[in-house]
């Protein structure tokens, strides 16, 4: 065997001609599918043309949510970009701070994240006819964004290990000592969020940071690493979104949630439109439908959501809204300070901030 | 050495320069200016001074470097003993390692590191069994820390050197070593003296890809020198990404630049060792010369191939069995196991098989542009001595280099406010010219390797005899290159394939990349879906490749 990686000469060829034919063939497979979005809007009179949605929500959720929106408005065109929230947030800005926002609708994140988007111009307001069922604290006060479901973060535990007590400070006890986790304020923003809420309560302060450190709590990247650690039984407690630990209860992951009497900080994943959207009366349709009783029971049912508006129960599974004790700060303030508590959090735990 | 001057023709100059200057000097202009220029107060040096004068810019730069040498030193120790024994030995049933390469180069890293901490993990399997021997709670390693850093890099980027190596080696002819035996000369030492620099163009490459691949890899960082507090130059830049705010963008840019200086400086100490070149005859019908390894043939063998069981089989199978819980953390047994994920994937087939086109269409073309750009690159320095090349080669690693989410970015802000009016923001073009700016040099360092092991005394004599250029490439080059050409296509081909990073910030309604799909499945909480849409699409090359041997268009797997 004179060579390890050896094939004759035809069968470069026939290995390059290979490629070719499949890229060729794949193309031509690739065009009807795209051929497909726009085929239902062509000559149709009840053509609603195009819209463009920045989205972190999942994919499958986004997907049945536009099946929603697209039978009420047959025909629509929306074109999706979805990625996590980080990269979604910093390519519109890329795009915006380029002068040429490509998205109508941004769905994603919190309310402080909007807030600074705010600041910088790039929204556009819009009163929607849903606000009135919303509770105004989830709702920007100049109508630029508006809160679209309710996301609590409290514990998430291992259904194997003792079920903790409902309070923060069952995470600084001796039992839960070397046991807990929590996604980092670096890369995910619900965890930067909840940094800035919990600080700034008299019941934690940074002083609950200090005795988690004491505690031996540890640090991953997202949400999503919590709950897997939690799910596999590497770490019993974490620190995590209510909403993750439910789907993975329902899922049938042995996780389970509880609500700290304290109260839960709480996110809302707003909506809102970019200034200058080139679509701008599709993208009030919908954010319409988003915050609508119609598609709130949707986003409940498909993507097992806690609603924003008074009128739609949420999902099985959640306590009533009444029960829950939510944090709130002004997101102003939060916008804020988040950069400031990022860095002290850095170096409280020892981190390059 | 006497040469005879030959000039490039002015347009493949030009081609060449246009292209490399579209899709890697443009946006990396870009986002250099976006570290000085900020959108908010203009012209600043104010990023650049809290960099420099900021510690953690620096310690983490020397993890990073520390990290980064300890992990190319596992993968060129592991990759050239691996190339040894199967070149130039009689280990039996080599083409396992072989295949255990491929699998390597398959298993996108997201997928390595997730099944690295199940089997690794402080309650993963090995800790479980020796907690099960011991009747007691214990962990004997686990992977979280610099050291599983390393080490999950190191193995990652073996194949690199392995590929590279064991090009070079079945270069070798035989009567080099044998001349050397004649003389008396011990075995160890013809090793040492003939063999290993004779091959060291392919070892130095596949090194030094080692590296900046090391560099630049996020995934690993993230997911096992995070939860230890070990931060990486990567994952801070990611930091600073998320920070949003205009100047934290420019860091962001200054850091990359860091790293993409970490690259150059690899490279500039790769030329060092190439300095004295390494012209082998090449021969192609010539087996290299065989060493027979004795007694330690098969345990040698058994050794090696339990190690690359465990390495390669192992996540595998965790990632097979997991695709098949009802939901992350159950615990595996008959009752539990389910194919809904399966159902659940192929349900929505449509998707998926727009995904791995789409991937089929971006990984395709890109190989069919890093090739030729990359010859022509690679030939350029070794037979021109042109240091417009080698300067295109260098910086060319860059976007490699630095984060692909930075890469990214710099795309976007290069084409949504473009300087040059083309209108592709937002297709698929744009996702393709990331792709070449970022593989390029996967091909170049092959191609450069291969060229560099070439004596162009044999282009010259051509030459003088009045063959024509094209006819001197096709007789002689390109044959003499042919495995270069096999393991760059390979290389750029598969890692386009699997590629998540770039993707994940370019993609748009329609041109969802196989990365993205299984990174939107695992983002939505939806791990043992991903998981087995990952199992899917090892399944789909598996017999892919499998069809290529079946119709003689033997690729990689050797023992025909």
């Amino acid at each position: 065997m004179a060579n390890v990686f050896k094939y004759g000469k035809k069968a470069l060829m026939a290995a390059l001609l290979l490629i070719l034919i499949v890229v060729t063939s794949a193309c031509s497979s690739k065009a009807p599918a795209q051929g497909e979005n726009n085929n239902p809007g062509m000559g149709n009179s009840n053509s609603f043309g195009k819209m463009v949605l920045y989205t972190s929500q999942p994919q499958d959720d986004v997907t049945k949510l536009l099946d929603g929106f697209k039978a009420k408005y047959p025909g629509v065109d929306v074109q999706v970009f979805r990625s996590g929230t980080e990269e979604v947030i910093s390519r519109f800005t890329m795009e915006a701070q380029g002068g040429k926002p490509q998205a109508d609708v941004l769905y994603l994140a919190d309310a402080p994240t909007f807030q600074r988007l705010k600041d910088q111009g790039f929204l556009e307001a819009y009163t929607s006819p849903e606000l009135n069922e919303i509770n105004p604290d989830f709702v920007d006060p100049d109508h630029m964004y508006a809160g679209t479901k309710l996301i609590a973060t409290g514990i998430v535990y291992n259904t194997s290990a003792p079920k903790p007590e409902a309070t923060w400070q069952f995470l600084l006890s001796e039992q839960a000592k070397n046991k807990v986790v929590m996604p980092s304020p670096f890369y995910s923003g619900a965890a930067a969020f909840n940094l800035s809420v919990l600080t700034r309560e008299g019941f934690a302060g940074w002083n609950f940071f200090e005795k988690l450190k004491a505690n031996g709590v540890q640090i991953v990247k997202g949400n999503g690493d919590v709950k897997k650690m939690v799910a596999s039984g590497e770490k019993p407690y974490g620190i995590l979104i209510n909403f993750e630990a439910l789907k993975a209860k329902k899922q049938g992951s042995p996780v389970d949630f509880v609500y700290p009497r304290e109260g839960l900080p709480v996110i809302t994943e707003p909506v809102a439109i970019v200034k200058g959207a080139p679509h701008l009366e599709m993208a009030r349709k919908f954010v319409d439908f988003v915050l609508s009783k119609e598609g709130q029971q949707l986003a409940a049912k498909i993507g097992f959501y806690m609603p924003v508006r008074k009128d739609v129960p949420p999902p099985k599974g959640y306590p009533p809204l009444s029960e829950i004790k939510f944090l709130q700060r002004d997101p102003k303030e939060l916008a804020l300070v988040r950069e400031d508590d990022k860095k002290k959090f850095a170096d409280l735990f020892n981190l390059p901030k | 050495m006497m040469r005879l001057a030959t000039k490039e023709k002015p347009v493949t100059l030009a081609v060449v320069g246009a292209v490399l200057a579209l899709t890697t000097a443009y946006p990396l202009i870009r986002l250099l200016l976006a570290g000085f220029f900020t959108p908010t107060e203009g012209f600043t040096l104010a990023p650049l001074l809290q960099v420099v004068f900021q510690k953690a810019t620096w310690t983490v730069l020397y993890n990073t470097v520390v990290v980064s040498l300890a992990a190319t030193a596992i993968s060129s120790i592991l990759g050239i003993t691996l190339a040894w024994l199967v070149v130039k030995s009689d280990l039996p049933c080599k083409s396992v390692i072989n295949i255990a390469t491929l699998l390597f180069l398959f298993l996108p890293p997201y997928v390595q590191g997730l099944a690295w901490l199940q089997l690794w993990g402080p309650v993963g399997w090995f800790n479980q069994l020796a907690s099960f021997i011991a009747g007691k709670k214990i962990v004997l390693w686990n992977v979280y820390g610099l050291d599983g850093t390393i080490l999950l890099l190191g193995l990652l980027h073996y194949p690199f050197v392995y590929m590279t190596t064991a090009t070079a080696l079945g270069k070798i002819p035989p009567e080099v070593e044998e001349v050397a035996f004649t003389y008396g000369v011990s075995r160890s030492r013809v090793v040492r003296r003939v063999t290993l620099p004779l091959a060291l163009p392919g070892i130095a490459a596949g090194s030094i890809l080692a590296f900046v691949s090391s560099v630049g890899n996020f995934g690993i960082p993230a997911l096992v020198a995070l939860p230890a507090g070990k931060i990486l130059l990567t994952t801070y830049i990611f930091q600073q990404v998320v920070g949003f705010s205009s100047i934290s963008f420019a860091r962001v840019s200054l850091l990359a630049t860091l790293g993409a200086m970490l690259a150059i400086t690899g490279m500039m100490v790769q030329n060092l060792f190439l300095k004295h070149q390494h012209f082998t005859v090449l021969t192609k019908e010539t087996a290299p010369l065989c060493y027979s390894l004795g007694r330690v043939r098969i345990p040698l063998a058994v050794f090696l191939y339990s190690f690359l069981a465990c390495a390669t089989i192992a996540p595998l199978i965790a990632m097979f069995l997991n695709s098949l819980l009802p939901a992350y953390g159950v615990p595996l047994s008959l009752e539990t196991i389910t194919l809904k994920n399966y159902r659940f994937i192929l349900a929505d087939l449509n998707a998926t098989r727009r995904a791995i086109a789409t991937s089929f269409i971006l990984a395709g073309g890109t190989t069919l542009i890093t090739i030729p750009l990359s010859f022509v690159v690679a030939r350029g320095i070794a037979e021109k001595r042109s240091k417009f090349y080698l300067w295109a080669d260098r910086l060319g690693t860059i976007a490699y280099t630095v984060p692909g989410t930075v890469l990214a970015l710099a795309v976007i802000l290069a084409w949504v406010d473009p300087w040059i009016p083309l209108p592709i923001y937002g297709s698929i073009v744009m996702i393709l010219l990331a792709y070449i700016a970022r593989f390029f040099t996967l091909a170049a360092r092959n191609l450069t390797a291969g060229f560099a092991q070439l004596n162009p005394s044999y282009t010259e004599v051509a030459r003088v005899l009045g063959i024509r250029p094209w006819q001197c490439l096709w007789k002689i080059s390109l044959p003499l290159l042919r495995p270069n050409i096999q393991n760059a296509a390979l290389l750029v081909f598969i890692t386009a394939l699997t590629e998540l990073t770039v993707s994940s910030l370019l993609w748009i309604s329609g041109s969802e990349t196989i990365g993205v799909t299984i990174y939107n499945l695992e983002a939505a909480g939806y791990t043992t879906y991903s998981t087995a849409f990952a199992t899917l699409v090892v399944l789909f090359f598996g017999v892919f490749f499998l069809l290529l041997k079946r119709t003689r268009l033997q690729t990689f797997l050797p023992g025909r």
